[in-house]
Order: structure tokens, then C-alpha cells, then sequence
């Protein structure tokens, strides 16, 4: 079990990377449980981009059963965005961010 | 009427009740005719008629039966004596001549031992027993129904009883079935025939009557539904015209004989009800959105609820988490407040337990939520505990409010919790794969460049490599970018302008080739460019200031050419500056062993030489990609780094605590205590070369100032002061491709780290040196901080600090060893298969040979060592015994250097600080000494060396055998020189030195023979190729003004990774600094053979002349 304190402070990182428009985590009910940004994109987000993970997870499963989808990137013309889902049951969630790979 | 389906009727019946509902009634129809027929047949005919027959166009006969037997008025007369109370007439025969037959014998009940008349399809050849049956089964189900015999009346059904007399039913019934084709009705027959001819008993009463009732299917025979037309319409007259005729058949019927009425029962079907037994389904939902300022409340009360004492929330917090509970329960879907109350539940579910049993008290399903969202925290004890403390608190919340406080209670040790959603498992990872993620997407043109996959951008368009706060760095890259990669040797001080500038032109020109501006690099024509190239082609050596003169305007004409006029004034400026210290510089500071003239002849050789060779090269150059560094290592001095032997994408960085910072708490200390305890507690380290160390360390740092030595002197003797005292703490990073801003691992160090080195044999070991003289080995795997083994003072720690470590793989049937070497003179070799066990394989003695031209040098330096010694000592206020004891060694170094001969007075013994393995032999190595000699030895010998090397008059600080030529080496030293040796030859076959700064560290480039890399303490990074010039490195890099302690070249990318002391790792790309591509090796080996000759040639040329 990794440092807690870790995680909180590797979360304020990612935050603070350049780029880096926003995080949100999901829990398995859809319910964003930690989130940088405003309550609608919050909800877009995580209404959105679980629905996609999970088809594209349906996707990966197809093709083979035993294997499993780790990382989903999604490269728009203004941003990235990059989710790390976690299927497992009991500690399923999603984790989202948002980063505009242009900005220098 | 609109004719139903049915019967087509010849005969003048019409239907009782026209428009029935379907399905809804049965409907029995008679008409006198109907009667008749079936009367003629049975019995005489009253009526003396013929019988009608209706055949439908099927040609079934569809002759309607009666429904009733009618008996002929004799035999009801003679049954009636029987039967007569149970016979019930109905009187609502207004026919005369059916009067008498209905009244008496309409009625009769028939007893049936068997229903053998039961007709069971809907076979139009049945019909006349289906016809029957009906009345019969339904009167019989009416009698069993209500047990009782009273007629029924009002009904047009006969009843007709049958008498025990079976053989006549059985035969009635099998004649019924067997005769149902000719059409009779033979179970009327036969009960008409019996109930007159038999007649009951008393013994009939006693014997066993067997009732069978069946049900038998509806018959429709006429149905007519009722039709709305509109008036107006066709049919609606043909309607009125139907109606009208409808209408005057009733009215004649009346007055007509042909019409007789009769009254028929109809049945309305009893309507089943079915019960159907369910539970009601209940359904609940939960949603939960947290808006901003909700996380904000809070985390707000979070922090209040950790900040305030435990006690205290018992009574003050209890309230406000009911409220909140049934404020959800009364608004049922009210979401906002829901996913506050959720929010905070779940918030202080974790903070404050009684918060969450006080909710869970009032409202169960809020309790439910909590206690779910505990559990996918996967709070392994305490979820636990919360829940059973909300069922406690639920359970005795009626009645009073003491088993929520007793819950409370029980949770209330539990102190102040993370955030819940940092208890994810595996969120760690999937934040780490994601920051590598973030990572990457910033720095991909980067890495596309480590990887050799992009070309470097044009220096043009390159970040600004030189000193943002050097005011004179930016107005050049301002005025002329073209030759910005070039002047990135701007000074970091301006005191030291004077010479930087003008090395930085000098080597440009050196490296520039005849035919730049043909180059791709076109914007490489600047001011400098265009200098650096008319001074090269020059021939002439008519002294720095002609070639100045006759550079200054091609500058200023490139310039022009190539910018608009605006912006050419301060390019040109720029440029006449650059050249007049030109001019200037090679009076000033060429080595002392060469004549000024020689050199400069000697440069120019090279120079045309190494175009002569390398063509139309373009020039050489630096890029800065990336810079490891964290907050976490910001301001810690990387002593070391060392990449992963089997991950080449992975490096390890060794760092030691921040000298000002240590400094700062030394000095606190020592303002808080009377001088003599802090000398005390110095001395009282009990390290015996202590004293020593400091001396060294001074006279590093008092050397690597330079000029001013004054503040900064005192400064570093105070770091020097702290590191003696032991406050000093090390850090391992391992940092990665993937993640540029973040260590993918990282962990401290109780001292600080001064070498490091992956294994080449189990990659995931980590050998680690520190300042202590503590060796420990690392597992990376484990991500554990404490090493899996470490030497102690019993198991023969080094005295001193740990310069050097590397493993040595000899070959798979022998063991790895960690080889380490300390100032304490020891060269120990450490195997860790059973435990950490070591092996000296030399204690470096003070060598009695000593070249006696270096003899004066080395006085000088020791006594440079001295005075930074006395600094030190002045600086750190050591009481008189320290400092005398501090001066006596100085005094007995001074004398062991400068004397030669014999024996210093404390040790016999010199400091190792670096050494290498040779490549062909992994018996042979080098050691390199704190009093500047190099000796190769031997593991096989552990008294003597095999030679020794002299000529540095400082500390050789690092060493490294050629990989082109295996014989040859390269040593760099405190005494600014960077020198290459050969085996067998006791001094260096060429030296090298740019500026006044210690020489830190040196390494050869791995894709070029006659390249290698040095970093200086002025923190400048050169690349030298002695192929091209031995006088100034053909690309030099300043980079910060903290000293560059380590540099080392990846493996397989034109990369070069510099340590700073300000606790980055700068990762730089080569540009055009590796050998072509498809060169062999050993080309590269004859170009290094060619390259060795010529300038050694020079060199002793030059010696001699």
C-alpha cells in the first residue's frame, strides 16, 4: 500500500504539470469523488468518458477475454485525454485528466 | 338486420334478443316449427306438419333441436303423479297450445347415472348433442350448486328425472353417441320414453344414484351486433328501411297466429377472478454530485474537526450530522442537499465517527450510503467499526440518544483520516502511469530527439541554453541567435568575462568548417559564425587583433546580410565585443608549459587538420532537453548517477542535503552554544580524519570559487563545518524516461550519497556509497528505503567517504563484486551472495616518487588547501586545540607533499578517489589518488603497484578507460587538467585545460574515438574532441553557476546527462558530436590512432621548441 500522503501529493502534481486542465476521479457509480473542475464538466466528464471506457473495455475484452484495458488516451484537437480505469471490483473507479498537450 | 353467422333460416324464426353480445350469453331459440319437427319425429305429430330441415351450404343439416323434451301431454300426465311437487310450470305461456305442454312439463328434472349425452366436440355432426346438453349440464350444476329441489322457475329448460332403470340410460346413451348421426335428439327420446314407462319405487331412494356434471362448450347459433350507421349515408337507409320492417313484423305479430312467443333463459357466464399474490417491489436510489463549494464545506470542516480536540466534537458535532440526515430524509430526491449530507457523512465518516453514527441514527438509508462508501474505501478495521457503530446507534436512537454517543465513543480514538478517495487501491499506480502519461505529452518533441527519431531543432530556433539572469547572455542571444550555441560560454560572472566569451569564439572557430553557410544550419551565419569562419580561413598569423580587424566587418555584413537593419546595430556590437576579447585573450591565459606563440600555431594546425579530416563537419553543439529535477531534490548538490545496466531509459541519482541549508542549522547551532561546545562536539566526532576531510573539502570548494573566495570561502567552510558535524542527510532517486518530472522512486539516506552504481548482473540491485563510508545495497524492486544489507563498523566500513562504487561482473562462473574506494585509502571489494562481506584489494600508500616538476604546483596547492583550512577553522570558530590540531595537519600534508621523501607524520596512507576497471583485463584497474598520482593495480597484488602515473597536482576525481583503445586513458584532477595516458607511459601523452575550474568529472563519448566530456565546478559542461583542437573543447556549456559534479553518456542515445549541485540532472542532446553512423570501430580506432599521433607529435614539438 503506497503512501497515502504519496497519492495526494502525486495528485497536486499531475495538477500543477504544465498542460494539465483538470483531474477527476470517478468512483464505480459514476459519482466524482475528487475533481479540479467546475461541477457541469465534472458531470459531463464523468457521465461521458465512463460510458466510453466501458465500451472500449467491452472492445478489448472481445478480443481477448483474459486481457484487460489499463489506459485510454484520447487525442482531440485541443486536448488530451488520458483515463486509467481500474475494473476490479470493489475498487473500481476511473481516473481522468484533461491536458492541452499544445500549450508551451 | 345485417345477417350474422349462422344458419341461413327459411322459416319465419327470428331471434329473441337480436344483437346479443358474443360470447356473453347462451341463447337458446325456439319457434313453434322448431318444436314441431322434433316432435314429429319423436313422438305423433301434433301439428301434423312436415318437418323443416335447415341445411346450411355445407350441406349440414343445421335443423335447431329442442331444447326441452317435449313429452306428449299423455305421458306428462302420467309422469306427473310422480313428479308433481318438483314440477314447477311456467306461466308465461301465452300460447295455447303450447300452454298445457310448457305448464306441466316444461320443467322436469332428468337424473342422469351417467353423462354418456355429453357431447365434447364442436363436429357439426354432433350438433344435436351439444344441443342438449347444455340445459341438462346446466340445470344439473345448478342443482348441485344449491342442493335443493325446488324448480327453477322462470326458465324455459325441461327436467327430466330418470329412474334407477341404467339399462335405459345406458342404452339412451349409447344410442345418443351412436345416433348422434342420424340427426335425432335420443337422449330427449329416451328420457321422454322412460321417464313414461318407468316408474320410481321405494327402493330407488335407497339405491346409489351417480351424478356426473360436465360443462360443455357455448353454442352460438345467431349473433348480431349492433351497427351504428349514419343516416345520411347508403347504408344508412338500407338500416332505416331494415328497422321499419323489423318494426311492422313486430306489430303484425300481434295480430298474427304465425307468431308465438316463448321465453328462453340466457346465461351470463360467470366471471372467474384470479387472484394474484405479489410482493411489492421497493426500489431506492442514491446519487450523490458534489458541487464545488460542498468539498470545500467539507474539507473545511475536515480541517476544523482535525485541528479541534476530539472531546470536544462529541457534544458540538453531534446536531449538525442529524440535521443533516433528516434534512436528506424529508427531501427524499432532493439532490443537493443529498449529496451534501452525503458528502459530509462520508466526509466525516472519516474525520469525525460521531458525525457519521449521529446521521446514521436518524436516517438508515444515509447510514447505508456511508457505510457502502466506507467499504469501497476499502477501510480494512474502521469501516468496520463505523458500521457496527451506526447499526448501534440506529438501533438505540428511539429511545435515547446515548448509544449514539457510546458509538461515537468507541470511534472516537480513531484520530483524523486521509482523504477517502486517496485509499483507492491502486490509484497509486494508475497516478503514476498517468503522470507518465502528462509527462510524455510535454516533453515528446524532447524525447523524440533523445531518441534520435526528430534532428535536433536549428540553433536558431533553440531554447535559450545561456544564463536567463545574465543581462550580457540575453542582450547576445537577442542580438545574435545565429551564434547563440556558441557564445553559451557567456560568463556567469562578469569578472570572468573577459576570457569565456572569447573561448567560446575561439572554439567556434575551431570547429567551424569552410563551408557553413552551405550547411542546413544557415541561420548559423551570425556574427559569430561569420567571425569564427574568416578568422579559421585566415592563414596568417598576424597576431589576434589583425584577425579581429579583418573579422569585424564580415560580422557586420553577415549580420546584415542576414537580419534587418534594426536589430543588426547590437548583433554587430555583440560581435566587435566577442572579437576585441579575442584579441585579447591569448596573452592572457595560455598553460603555462606552452609558449603563447606555439600554441596558438599549434591550434591553428589542428584546426586545419581536423577539417582536413572531417570534412565539411557541421559544427558541434549542445541542447538542453530536459532537466530531472523535483522539489523533492531541489537544492540537493547530485553527487552521482549511474544508469541501469538492463533499463537504459532508467538513472540513478545520488544526492547529499543542501550545503546552505545545513550550513544554516550549523551556524543556529552554533549561535545557541558557546563556542567551545560546538568545537567540542566537532571534535568529539572521534572520525580520525576528520580534520583532513574538512581540509579537503574546503580546499574543493575553496578551488571550485575561484576569485572570490571571501564570503563564499566562509560559506562553504561552513557547509564543511556541518558536514563534519554529521547533520547532512542523502537522498537515491531513480528517475525514468517515462516521468521527467518526478522521480519514479526515490528514498533518503541517513548520509549523504557520494556513489552509486546499478549491478550489471541482477539490474535491480543498487550498490550505494555514502559520505559516511557506509556501502549499502539497495533491492529497487522493493521500493523499500532500508537497504537489504549494510556495512557497519564491524564489517569493514570505510573510514571515510565512498568515492566510487561499480560493480565488476568477471564472467558468469565467478560472483559480481562491488568494488568502492574511500579516502581512506582503502580499494575494497565487497560480494553480497552470503551477507555483505569484503576484501581489500589495496590500501594506497603516500607513493615516496614524486616528480619534481610538479613539486612546486603541489606546495602551491597544498598551501591553498591550507588557507581554505584556516578559513574553515576561523570561519567555524574551532576553539585554539582544534585549529592547532587542524593547522599540524596541514602542516604534516604540506610537508608530505612538498617533502617527497619521507612519510607524513598521521598517515601513510592517501585518499582514493576514483577508479576504473580496464575493459580487456577485469584484474587491472586504476586507482586515482587525493594527491594527484594514478596507479594501476592489480587484484592480485595487494601491496604494490603495477605502475604509477603522475603529473596531476590535485585530486584525480575521476578516471576512465578509452572503449576505443584499451590502452589509453583519460584522468581529470582539482588542478583544472584534463589528462590522457597511456599504459606504459608514465606521463600524459596530452593534457587538456579551458578555464580555471576544477575538473570534476570526465568520461569518454561512447560514439565518437576522440570525444570525451567534462564538467567543471564553475558548472560549465565541455565536450572535447582532440581530433579537432586540444586547446578548447568544441562545445562548452554553462549552464548554472552551481557546480557540475557528474556526467555521463547514455548508451545508446546521442545524449549526455550532467549532475548539477543545484540538484538537477541535465539531460543534453548532442549535436553533431557522434561519428557518422555507418562508421566501424575500427575506423574510429585508426581516426583516434591518427588524431593520438599527431598531437602528441605537436605536444612534443612544442615541448622541445
Amino acid at each position: 500500500m503506497a503512501d497515502l500522503a504519496a497519492v495526494e501529493e502525486t495528485f497536486k502534481r499531475i495538477q500543477s504539470h504544465k498542460g494539465v486542465i483538470g483531474v477527476v476521479i470517478i468512483n464505480s457509480d459514476g459519482i466524482p469523488i475528487r475533481t479540479t473542475f467546475d461541477n457541469d464538466l465534472t458531470v459531463q466528464y464523468a457521465a461521458l468518458v465512463s460510458q466510453f471506457t466501458v465500451k472500449a473495455r467491452s472492445a478489448v475484452k472481445n478480443l481477448d477475454p483474459e486481457d484487460e484495458l489499463k489506459f485510454v488516451r484520447i487525442r482531440s484537437k485541443k486536448h488530451e485525454i488520458m483515463i486509467a480505469p481500474e475494473f476490479e471490483r470493489q475498487r473500481e473507479y476511473y481516473l481522468i485528466v484533461v491536458q492541452d498537450p499544445s500549450t508551451d | 338486420m345485417p345477417a350474422g353467422h349462422g344458419p341461413r333460416v327459411t322459416g319465419g324464426w327470428g331471434p329473441n334478443r337480436p344483437g346479443g353480445v358474443p360470447g356473453g350469453s347462451r341463447r337458446s331459440y325456439r319457434s313453434s316449427n322448431v318444436r314441431r319437427s322434433t316432435s314429429s319425429r319423436t313422438h305423433d305429430m301434433v301439428d301434423g306438419l312436415a318437418p323443416i330441415k335447415l341445411i346450411d351450404e355445407q350441406g349440414v343439416n343445421r335443423t335447431p333441436k329442442p331444447l326441452v323434451a317435449i313429452v306428449t301431454s299423455a305421458a306428462l300426465r302420467q309422469a306427473r303423479g310422480i313428479v308433481t311437487e318438483e314440477s314447477v310450470a311456467g306461466s308465461d305461456a301465452g300460447d295455447g297450445l303450447f300452454g298445457e305442454g310448457r305448464s306441466s312439463a316444461g320443467f322436469s328434472r332428468g337424473w342422469f347415472d351417467s353423462g354418456t349425452a355429453t357431447p365434447q366436440e364442436a363436429d357439426p355432426q354432433e350438433y344435436q348433442g351439444r344441443m342438449m346438453v347444455p340445459s341438462n349440464a346446466a340445470i344439473a350444476s345448478s342443482l348441485a350448486a344449491d342442493r335443493s329441489l325446488t324448480a327453477i322457475g322462470g326458465s324455459s329448460m325441461g327436467v327430466s328425472m330418470f329412474s334407477s332403470n341404467r339399462q335405459s340410460n345406458d342404452t339412451a346413451g349409447s344410442q345418443s353417441s351412436s345416433a348422434r348421426p342420424t340427426g335425432t335428439p335420443p337422449a330427449a327420446s329416451a328420457a321422454a320414453t322412460a321417464a313414461a314407462a318407468v316408474f320410481l319405487n321405494e327402493d330407488d331412494l335407497s339405491k346409489p344414484h351417480k351424478v356426473l356434471l360436465q360443462d360443455s362448450g357455448t353454442v352460438f347459433m345467431w349473433e348480431v351486433p349492433g351497427v351504428v350507421v349514419a343516416a345520411d349515408s347508403a347504408e344508412g337507409s338500407q338500416v332505416a328501411a331494415a328497422n321499419s320492417q323489423y318494426a311492422a313484423q313486430l306489430a303484425a305479430r300481434d295480430a298474427s297466429d304465425k307468431f308465438t312467443a316463448s321465453s328462453c333463459q340466457t346465461l351470463v357466464p360467470l366471471r372467474k377472478h384470479r387472484e394474484v399474490q405479489s410482493g411489492t417491489s421497493s426500489s431506492s436510489d442514491a446519487g450523490c454530485q458534489a458541487s464545488r463549494w460542498d468539498i470545500d464545506d467539507s474539507y473545511a470542516a475536515l480541517e476544523r474537526s482535525s485541528a479541534d480536540d476530539g472531546e470536544e466534537q462529541l457534544g458540538s458535532v453531534l446536531p449538525s450530522g442529524a440535521v443533516v440526515a433528516t434534512g436528506v430524509h424529508s427531501n427524499g430526491y432532493h439532490s443537493s442537499s443529498q449529496q451534501a449530507s452525503f458528502m459530509r457523512s462520508s466526509q466525516q465518516n472519516w474525520g469525525r465517527p460521531s458525525n457519521m453514527s449521529a446521521a446514521a441514527g436518524s436516517n438508515r438509508r444515509t447510514t447505508n450510503l456511508d457505510s457502502c462508501v466506507a467499504g469501497a474505501w476499502g477501510r480494512p478495521s474502521s469501516s468496520m467499526r463505523g458500521s457496527q457503530a451506526g447499526n448501534r446507534g440506529e438501533a438505540s436512537y428511539s429511545g435515547s440518544t446515548t448509544g449514539a454517543a457510546a458509538a461515537a465513543a468507541l470511534l472516537a480514538a480513531a484520530g483524523p483520516q486521509p482523504e477517502p478517495w486517496t485509499r483507492l487501491a491502486g490509484l497509486a499506480e494508475a497516478l503514476a502511469v498517468m503522470e507518465a502519461a502528462v509527462s510524455q505529452n510535454i516533453f515528446l518533441p524532447q524525447l523524440l530527439q533523445y531518441r534520435d527519431i526528430k534532428p535536433p531543432l536549428p540553433p536558431s530556433s533553440q531554447p535559450s541554453a545561456v544564463l536567463p539572469d545574465d543581462p550580457l547572455a540575453a542582450g547576445a542571444s537577442t542580438s545574435s541567435t545565429g551564434s547563440q550555441q556558441l557564445a553559451v560560454a557567456l560568463p556567469p560572472t562578469p569578472g570572468m568575462m573577459s576570457s569565456r566569451p572569447s573561448v567560446a569564439l575561439l572554439s567556434s572557430r575551431g570547429a567551424a568548417a569552410d563551408a557553413w553557410a552551405s550547411s542546413p544550419h544557415g541561420s548559423f551565419g551570425g556574427a559569430g559564425t561569420a567571425a569564427g569562419s574568416t578568422a579559421g580561413v585566415t592563414p596568417s598569423l598576424g597576431g589576434g587583433a589583425s584577425a579581429a580587424g579583418a573579422a569585424t566587418p564580415g560580422a557586420a555584413s553577415a549580420a546584415g546580410g542576414l537580419r534587418p537593419a534594426g536589430s543588426m546595430t547590437p548583433g554587430s556590437l555583440a560581435g566587435a565585443a566577442g572579437l576585441s576579447q579575442l584579441s585579447r585573450r591569448p596573452s592572457q591565459q595560455l598553460p603555462a608549459a606552452e609558449g603563447a606563440g606555439g600554441s596558438r600555431q599549434s591550434s591553428f594546425v589542428s584546426m586545419s587538420s581536423s577539417r582536413l579530416m572531417r570534412g565539411s563537419r557541421p559544427p558541434a553543439g549542445l541542447q538542453l532537453l530536459w532537466t530531472w529535477s523535483c522539489s523533492l531534490t531541489e537544492g540537493m548538490p547530485v553527487t552521482s548517477i549511474a544508469w541501469n545496466s538492463a533499463n537504459t531509459n532508467l538513472i540513478a541519482a545520488g544526492y547529499r542535503a543542501n550545503p546552505a541549508a545545513a550550513a544554516a542549522a550549523a551556524e543556529a547551532e552554533a549561535a545557541g552554544r558557546p563556542p567551545g561546545s560546538a568545537g567540542s562536539s566537532s571534535s568529539s566526532a572521534g572520525r580520525p580524519a576528520t580534520a583532513a576531510r574538512s581540509i579537503r573539502e574546503s580546499m574543493k570548494i575553496g578551488v571550485g570559487a575561484g576569485e572570490d573566495a571571501g564570503a563564499a570561502g566562509a560559506s562553504a567552510a561552513a557547509a564543511a563545518a556541518a558536514e563534519v558535524a554529521g547533520i547532512t542527510g542523502g537522498r537515491v532517486a531513480l528517475w525514468s524516461l517515462k516521468n521527467q518530472l518526478h522521480p519514479i522512486w526515490t528514498f533518503e539516506t541517513k548520509s549523504a550519497v557520494t556513489a552509486l552504481d546499478f549491478s550489471q548482473r541482477n539490474p535491480h540491485i543498487l550498490g550505494v556509497g555514502t559520505h559516511d563510508g557506509t556501502i549499502a545495497v539497495y533491492d529497487v524492486r522493493l521500493r523499500q528505503p532500508t537497504p537489504l544489507m549494510a556495512s557497519t563498523a564491524d564489517t569493514g566500513k570505510h573510514a571515510d567517504p565512498v568515492w566510487k562504487v561499480r560493480w565488476l561482473d568477471r564472467g558468469p562462473e565467478r560472483e559480481e563484486l562491488l568494488v568502492s574506494i574511500s579516502t581512506d585509502g582503502k580499494v575494497k571489494a565487497w560480494t553480497i551472495a552470503k551477507g555483505l562481506e569484503h576484501s581489500t584489494l589495496i590500501t594506497l600508500k603516500r607513493t615516496s616518487k614524486r616528480l619534481t616538476s610538479a613539486g612546486g604546483s603541489s606546495s602551491a596547492a597544498a598551501g591553498v588547501a591550507a588557507a581554505a583550512a584556516g578559513a574553515a577553522a576561523a570561519a567555524v570558530g574551532l576553539p585554539a586545540g582544534s585549529g592547532a590540531k587542524a593547522a599540524a595537519t596541514v602542516a604534516a600534508l604540506r610537508h608530505g607533499v612538498a617533502g617527497g621523501d619521507r612519510d607524513a607524520l598521521i598517515s601513510r596512507n592517501t585518499g582514493g578517489m576514483s577508479f576504473d576497471f580496464s575493459s580487456t583485463d577485469s584484474r587491472i584497474y586504476l586507482a586515482g589518488t587525493e594527491d594527484g598520482h594514478i596507479h594501476k593495480c592489480s587484484t592480485s597484488y595487494s601491496e604494490q603497484y603495477l605502475e604509477s602515473y603522475s603529473g596531476h597536482i590535485g585530486p584525480v576525481y575521476a578516471l576512465q578507460w578509452s572503449p576505443f583503445a584499451p590502452n589509453l586513458f583519460l584522468s581529470c584532477s582539482g588542478d583544472w587538467t584534463i589528462r590522457m595516458w597511456q599504459e606504459g607511459r608514465q606521463q600524459q601523452l596530452l593534457s587538456f585545460q579551458s578555464s580555471n575550474e576544477e575538473v570534476l568529472d570526465v568520461q569518454w563519448c561512447p560514439s565518437n574515438s576522440t570525444c570525451f566530456g567534462a564538467v567543471t565546478a564553475g558548472g560549465r559542461l565541455e565536450l572535447w574532441d582532440f581530433g579537432a583542437n586540444t586547446l578548447r573543447p568544441v562545445v562548452q556549456h554553462a549552464s548554472t553557476k552551481c557546480a557540475m559534479t557528474a556526467l555521463l553518456f547514455a548508451k545508446d542515445a546521442p545524449v549526455v546527462v550532467a549532475a548539477s549541485d543545484a540538484g538537477g540532472l541535465l539531460v543534453f542532446r548532442l549535436v553533431n558530436v557522434a561519428a557518422d553512423r555507418f562508421e566501424p570501430p575500427e575506423l574510429q580506432q585508426t581516426r583516434l590512432e591518427e588524431a593520438l599521433r599527431a598531437n602528441v607529435m605537436k605536444a612534443a614539438l612544442s615541448g622541445a621548441g
